[in-house]
């Protein structure tokens, strides 16, 4: 029975990346023609080029921050290391809406340079909102880093750089290059943000050609997924060499370094990072929701819907993909086999596709099989898809929950994206009923900030505060775009919190 | 530059809020000896090798290495050039760094190679010109040749590509004073080196550790809170309590003349009975004693140590055998006395007390008295008692 179970939902989990497979193979042959065709090698490129700038830009500032709010005597860093980790929260789209609307005429900052658009845009607002994956983890390792390492590395003549350089950061590259991944992996199936900042990647380009050149937009879907699924492969085999290479503190923390006169610009450094990231989208939202309501332009009673839709249907798609996984999650901690681990990385896979990708494949399928076709734009296919792209959070902490043993699994594998998530939620909820919360609060939590796949699979007049942020931003309705998006921005800050961030209190 | 001692500190002090951990320790260490620092847990032994290695800042007082104040009001010199080798209780090794490169790791960014050259010549060992001049014509040759010494020092030799979570405990702990040793530190600091091994290896291991330091040459201070440990290392014990020094001395005078009561009881098995001293003999529940040196008249403390106490089946005895802890080749009797204190005897494995048997109790030889006025504390305890190290000290030694 739960075998039965379990293969059922590891092969829903694999369609749609199996469909584009399938697709493709039809004309494979023409494969790179099609590509070629499209001028698709120009947007992989263009994608290429924004995570992997972003991803290594997020990585030196996600690691600075972290070790100034960890390992130095910086003033206030209890409360700035709870800060510097909240943009998270923040979606990239609502990033770009408030670039956008920044220097848009009226704006706070209207300097008349016009639309802010193109890699620069798309490179600030990705790496301001997706840092924070790079710092936590780094956080997290720099806390747990033996002091007794740096000391020996002392004695035996080093300066305390040299020590950073041979000592520290090759001990936290693990979790470095965890978070970069994450961070690579956000930017590449990003679409809100390039999207609205008029930067033509691989997601813009699929979701532009998907009504006029399937083919086209079937074989860009399946290249994005292989560069994800070759880059998270890639970084999971080197991970796993990393397991013995790296120490864990059993006692005393390090000292924290002395700054002395650097502690003045290391401070200002990561004020203007926060400010930048955290205070002034907020600001600047507010400053359009305030003149909005002050003209009587906007009403306070239109978001109500979209919110209030947000909210069940992130319910409603957390509860189903904690529930969906359980079976999977019991099977890979009570009975380690083969099959299992196969239905593990057929679930987990689902984190690395694009939600984008997952979208189109269901929305291909569905539109082009007889039966199936009556689901397209309804609310049971909406939930598979948010369920395939978010499962894998569930699937995490229910495996720590059901193992209830949560240190040999996760630390083990703690550098696997969704195992951090899963992760930072279990040393707030011990439990396991508990544990099985936090997956549910990690699914409930991505899915209110998916764009994508909401926009192509919603059923017709459904909106969430995504899209409607997205649709509204579009047709420069600032005003009412910043409420909807000062709302998800509450409504997601509210539940991290919950989640996430008040594990930070432990690291400080 | 022979007389210059590898460390010295005068009036060493490091408190921890109200908690003084190193309480104004004067300590000599000379070059080439092994010493061991000696202590229960907590009396500010390891605070005292983090004092000399640079990762504590005293409050108060200086510290000397080869000549040079490397702490002191206004001077303070940074652990990376203090040159002072430590091996950690958890030994620390880079996990990510094969073995040889581990013992490499202190080899490059050495200040400068002519400073270290002139520090090591106190070791007065074989090859250091002719190193130092290797060094100056090749750094990388060099330092591969001295890493390829100290593997085979440590006994380690072919071992230089595994990793550290591929060796055993021992074989770790070697690395850990290879590494340390590699630069040819003035001292290498030793933290608790054998207390993560168990206790098979730990004799063995304690043995090779000697024999390493003894071929390198090496000055060295091992904390240990084993006084077996300390004794058969060390070349000199220095006995630690609450952060003050109790004693520094040779392992057979430590044991034979303890400079106070705890020294006594910490470094071997002592009792501690109270006495009447007329000057010349000492009044005693157990009858008259004899001390090894004439003490002034007053109450004293009498150690005894449990070889030298003999019993006697006596129906008429003052002591009660309580007890008898067998250890096959010997065996403790706990005998109780008349006052409810309890003294020791090893005697022989054969059957020969039952608890309940009265006893009379002897003293062969001579003991060892210390006098006892205000403030001192008779009986030996871990709790900071500051005024016991004066007085145990003017009664006890010579």
């Amino acid at each position: 029975m739960l075998w039965v179970a379990s293969t059922l939902v590891a092969v829903v989990f694999a369609a749609p990346l199996g469909y584009l497979v399938w697709k493709n193979l039809g004309n494979a042959g023409d494969y790179l023609d099609i590509l070629s065709d499209e001028g698709a090698f120009a947007p992989a490129r263009r994608s290429l080029l924004l995570a992997s700038t972003v991803a290594s830009t997020s990585a030196v500032l996600g690691t600075t921050l972290a070790w100034l709010l960890i390992r130095s005597d910086l003033p206030g860093r209890r409360t700035f290391s709870v800060l510097a980790a909240l943009p998270l929260v923040v979606p990239s789209f609502v990033g770009a809406l408030a670039l956008l609307a920044a220097f848009a005429p009226g704006g706070l900052f209207d300097i008349g340079i016009g639309r802010p658009k193109g890699f620069t845009g798309a490179f600030v607002v990705l790496t301001l909102f997706t840092y924070p994956y790079v710092y936590l983890l780094a956080a997290a390792r720099f806390a747990s880093l033996p002091a007794t390492l740096e000391e020996a590395a002392r004695t035996l003549g080093r300066s305390p750089a040299s020590v950073f350089r041979t000592v520290v950061l090759p001990q936290s590259r693990g979790a470095i290059a965890a978070g970069t991944l994450l961070v690579f992996l956000y930017t590449l199936s990003d679409f809100g943000a390039v999207s609205l900042l008029r930067y033509d990647t691989l997601t813009t380009r699929i979701f532009s050609s998907r009504l006029l050149d399937q083919p086209a937009s079937l074989a860009m879907s399946l290249l994005l997924a292989v560069i994800a699924l070759v880059v998270v492969t890639a970084e999971r085999r080197v991970q796993r060499r990393r397991i013995h290479v790296e120490a864990v503190s059993a006692g005393r923390a390090s000292a924290r370094a002395s700054l002395g006169l650097w502690k003045i610009p290391a401070l200002l450094f990561v004020v203007s990072v926060v400010a930048v990231a955290l205070v002034a989208p907020v600001v600047v939202l507010g400053q359009w929701v305030l003149r909005g309501l002050l003209d009587h332009e906007l009403a306070l009673v239109d978001v109500f819907q979209p919110a209030w839709n947000t909210v069940w249907i992130s319910v409603v798609a957390g509860a189903v993909a904690t529930s969906v996984v359980l079976p999977i999650a019991y099977l890979t901690t009570r009975y380690r086999s083969r099959f299992a681990g196969t239905y593990d990385v057929m679930v987990v896979s689902g984190f690395a596709l694009p939600g984008l990708v997952i979208a189109l494949a269901i929305v291909f399928w569905v539109v082009n099989a007889p039966i199936l076709n009556s689901l397209y734009l309804s609310f049971p296919l909406l939930v598979i898809a948010y369920v395939v792209n978010f499962g894998s959070q569930a699937l995490r902490a229910g495996q720590v929950a059901v193992s209830g043993s949560p240190t040999g699994s996760t630390t083990r594998r703690r550098c696997w994206a969704p195992d951090v998530l899963a992760e930072s939620c279990r040393s707030t909820c011990p439990s396991c009923d508990r544990g099985l919360a936090a997956g549910t609060g990690l699914v409930v939590l991505s899915t209110m900030k998916e764009l994508p796949a909401t926009l192509l699979l919603a059923p017709i007049g459904f909106q969430t505060l995504a899209t409607r942020i997205f649709d509204r931003t579009e047709d420069l309705f600032y005003a009412e775009a910043g409420l909807a998006a000062l709302v998800l921005v509450a409504l997601s800050g509210l539940l991290t919190w919950l989640l996430t961030i008040r594990r930070m209190d432990t690291l400080s | 530059m022979a007389d210059t001692p590898a460390v010295l500190t005068h009036g060493l002090t490091r408190t921890f809020g109200d908690v003084v951990a190193v309480d104004r320790v004067d300590l000599e260490v000379h070059t080439g000896e092994v010493m061991a620092l000696l202590g229960p847990s907590g009396c500010g032994k390891t605070t005292m090798l983090r004092l000399l290695a640079g990762l504590e800042r005293p409050d108060g007082g200086t510290i000397t290495v080869a000549g040079d104040v490397v702490a002191g009001p206004g001077e303070w010199v940074p652990p990376e050039r203090r040159h002072i080798g430590l091996v950690f209780q958890d030994y620390a090794l880079f996990p990510h760094l094969s073995v040889e490169r581990n013992i490499a790791y202190g080899l490059t960014g050495r200040s400068s190679r002519s400073d270290q050259a002139s520090r090591s010549d106190q070791a007065s060992r074989s090859d250091q010109a002719s190193r130092s001049d290797q060094a100056s014509r090749s750094d990388r040759a060099a330092r591969a040749a001295r890493v390829s010494e100290v593997l085979d020092l440590v006994g380690l030799a072919g071992y230089g590509d595994r990793h550290p979570h591929e060796l055993s405990g021992g074989q770790q702990q070697r690395v850990a004073l290879g590494r340390a040793l590699a630069p040819e530190p003035a001292i290498v600091l030793l933290d608790e080196p054998f207390s993560n091994l168990d206790a098979a290896m730990r004799v063995t291991v304690r043995t090779e550790v000697r024999e390493i330091l003894t071929a390198a040459g090496a000055t060295a201070i091992i904390v240990t809170h084993d006084q077996e440990e300390a004794l058969s290392v060390a070349d000199r014990v220095a006995v630690m309590r609450a952060g003050r020094l109790h004693q520094v001395a040779e392992p057979v005078d430590l044991y034979a003349r303890p400079a106070d009561p705890f020294v006594a009881t910490f470094v071997g098995e002592a009792d501690v009975l109270a006495g009447t001293s007329d000057g010349e003999s000492i009044t005693t529940v157990i009858g008259n004693l004899r001390p090894t040196a004439p003490l002034p008249a007053g109450s004293v403390d009498v150690v005894v140590r449990p070889e030298t106490v003999k019993l006697r089946l006596d129906g008429s005895g003052r002591g009660t055998v309580r007890h008898a802890t067998y250890f096959g080749h010997d065996q403790l009797v706990d005998v109780e006395l008349p006052d409810l204190t309890t003294i020791r005897s090893r005697i022989g494995p054969g059957r020969a007390f039952e608890p309940g048997d009265r006893v009379s109790v002897s003293v062969v030889g001579e003991v060892l008295g210390f006098g006892t006025g205000p403030g001192t504390s008779p009986v030996p305890s871990t709790a900071p008692d500051p005024g016991d190290s004066e007085s145990g000290r003017e009664g006890g030694s010579d």
